[in-house]
């Protein structure tokens, strides 16, 4: 489906050691009881931005972000998180909120008392709690209701919230609008935003495409375990289909970007979308 | 971390209405054998007696971890809880040994509470009975933790449970059948204290060694 896409990796803006790299993956290789689920997945995550993971089922996001937070060895490459390979020194996961594709407070304790858990493991007061739910305007009624009894919304309110407990410089969400509905969505997507501006790192995965488009300002296709593109969203970064000699181009998988604040007429904005299914090598 | 609050908290969310299980199984097993009879059989030897209420506390302090600990255990793991667990910084079995304590915890003084008073109204010594405190203690950590491992190592938790009730049945013949074997009485208490022991060492290893991927990928 994508046997023709160019894995372009390189960090060809700002070297990560400048703006604070916060999330490093190279080379990243996993089997999971023989089958080669990754194969190549690299990811460059800076201080503050917002990093999307797109790609299609099955494409290794979640190994890949359960690789990254040491829950999964390696079977090649390398992780690093703040500098720190989180499987010798798994300090480095305090500085790190993560929420999963999937449920996982407790189902049967009420949120709050989910919530003091973390704060308990992490070390962290308990006032936070009241803090962090409001941050996420998860409705007073939830808080002492059983995880299990919440709407799927509220549950990924809940589980945002406790990540946010520990006041981490890096949020991992895998798939946060996975399952809501177009008005919890936005929420979410609003959420998301108020965190980028809050200044934390963010990275997440999605198969919505104008969601990441709209809310990241770098971002990685992975398909098939490898990273197909990587490239930025930013304004500065456009692509163009017909390189005129002169004017200094490079491949972001199968396409040619130019990097200018002064881009040729010809230059169009990134669309993620475009992107993503020409890396993917499928019509759109 | 906080482990005291932690346990605490782990303490006051456990399954408690999986205590109406022990209570059921309790019944039976009270009902079933002549427990009571031969705790307070005066014609008995009084080492019988003393095995058989000694044991009785090894029955009752397994059937609460098995209840109380597997049964919430399962539970978090089929909601992914620990998922979110190996993520928390720090040794991940700390975390796991809140949850164990407050199982073994409670399973303990459920236990020996219940022996206690049995022993009393069987006219036991309080001595004797103060004497069982430190090894149903190491039973109730032992079994906790072997048990919150057992759930966390195995694909299929649920065949945990039901090889710890298979195993109840078992351990509630094995008394009799010491004494039918011939065994000494003081040979039997030793072995049931060295299991108790051996169970606790084990049970704390297996938690230190739970590997993340086997939890996440099961």
């Amino acid at each position: 489906m994508h046997a023709n896409t160019a894995t372009t990796t390189e960090n060809w803006d700002v070297p990560p050691e400048e703006t604070g790299s916060v999330l490093e993956a190279t080379a990243l290789e996993k089997s999971i009881d023989g089958t080669h689920v990754l194969n190549g997945v690299e990811l460059s995550v800076r201080e503050g931005g917002t990093y999307g993971v797109v790609g299609p089922n099955g494409a290794g996001k979640t190994t890949t972000f359960r690789c990254l937070l040491g829950l999964l060895p390696i079977d090649g490459g390398s992780v690093s998180l703040f500098g720190t390979d989180p499987r010798t020194d798994d300090s480095v996961l305090g500085r790190v909120g993560v929420v999963f594709e999937y449920e996982t407070l407790q189902p049967t304790w009420s949120v709050r008392d989910a919530m003091a858990h973390s704060c308990h493991a992490y070390g962290v007061p308990t006032d936070r709690i009241e803090t962090c739910l409001a941050e996420v305007d998860l409705e007073p009624a939830a808080h002492d209701r059983e995880f299990r009894d919440l709407s799927k919304g509220m549950k990924r309110k809940a589980s945002v919230a406790t990540a946010l407990l520990h006041e981490p410089d890096l949020l991992v969400l895998d798939e946060p609008m996975s399952g809501l509905d177009p008005g919890a969505q936005a929420r979410m997507r609003e959420l998301i935003d108020g965190l980028r501006e809050a200044g934390r790192t963010v990275v997440f995965s999605s198969h919505d495409l104008d969601h990441v488009q709209a809310l990241c300002d770098r971002v990685a296709v992975v398909a098939d375990g490898r990273t197909v593109v990587e490239t930025p969203l930013s304004e500065s970064v456009r692509v163009i289909d017909d390189p005129q000699p002169g004017v200094a181009t490079e491949q972001a998988g199968e396409v040619s970007v130019v990097r200018d604040d002064d881009p040729p007429a010809e230059a169009r904005t990134i669309d993620l979308a475009d992107l993503y299914f020409s890396a993917l090598g499928v019509e759109r | 971390m906080n482990v005291g609050r932690l346990c605490l908290l782990e303490a006051r969310n456990v399954n408690y209405r999986s205590l109406l299980l022990s209570v059921v199984v309790l019944g039976f097993l009270f009902a079933g054998t002549p427990l009571l009879e031969l705790l307070t059989q005066s014609s008995l030897p009084l080492a019988v007696r003393r095995f058989y209420l000694f044991f009785l506390g090894f029955e009752v302090t397994y059937l609460f971890v098995l209840t109380l600990g597997l049964t919430g255990t399962i539970r978090e793991k089929h909601a992914d809880v620990f998922d979110r667990v190996f993520t928390i910084p720090g040794s991940t079995w700390r975390v796991l040994g809140t949850k164990v304590t407050a199982i073994a915890g409670i399973s303990f003084l459920l236990g020996y509470g219940t022996i206690a008073v049995l022993g009393i109204y069987a006219g036991f010594a309080p001595w004797l009975i103060a004497g069982y405190a430190p090894v149903l203690g190491t039973v109730a950590v032992g079994l906790a933790a072997g048990a919150v491992a057992a759930v966390l190592y195995f694909q299929t938790p649920r065949l945990v449970f039901f090889g710890g009730i298979v195993a109840f049945i078992g351990l509630n013949a094995l008394p009799e059948q010491l004494l039918e074997w011939g065994l000494s009485l003081e040979l039997a208490v030793a072995g049931t204290m060295a299991l108790a022991v051996l169970l606790a060492l084990c049970g704390l290893v297996a938690l230190r060694r739970v590997p993340s991927e086997r939890v996440v990928l099961a």
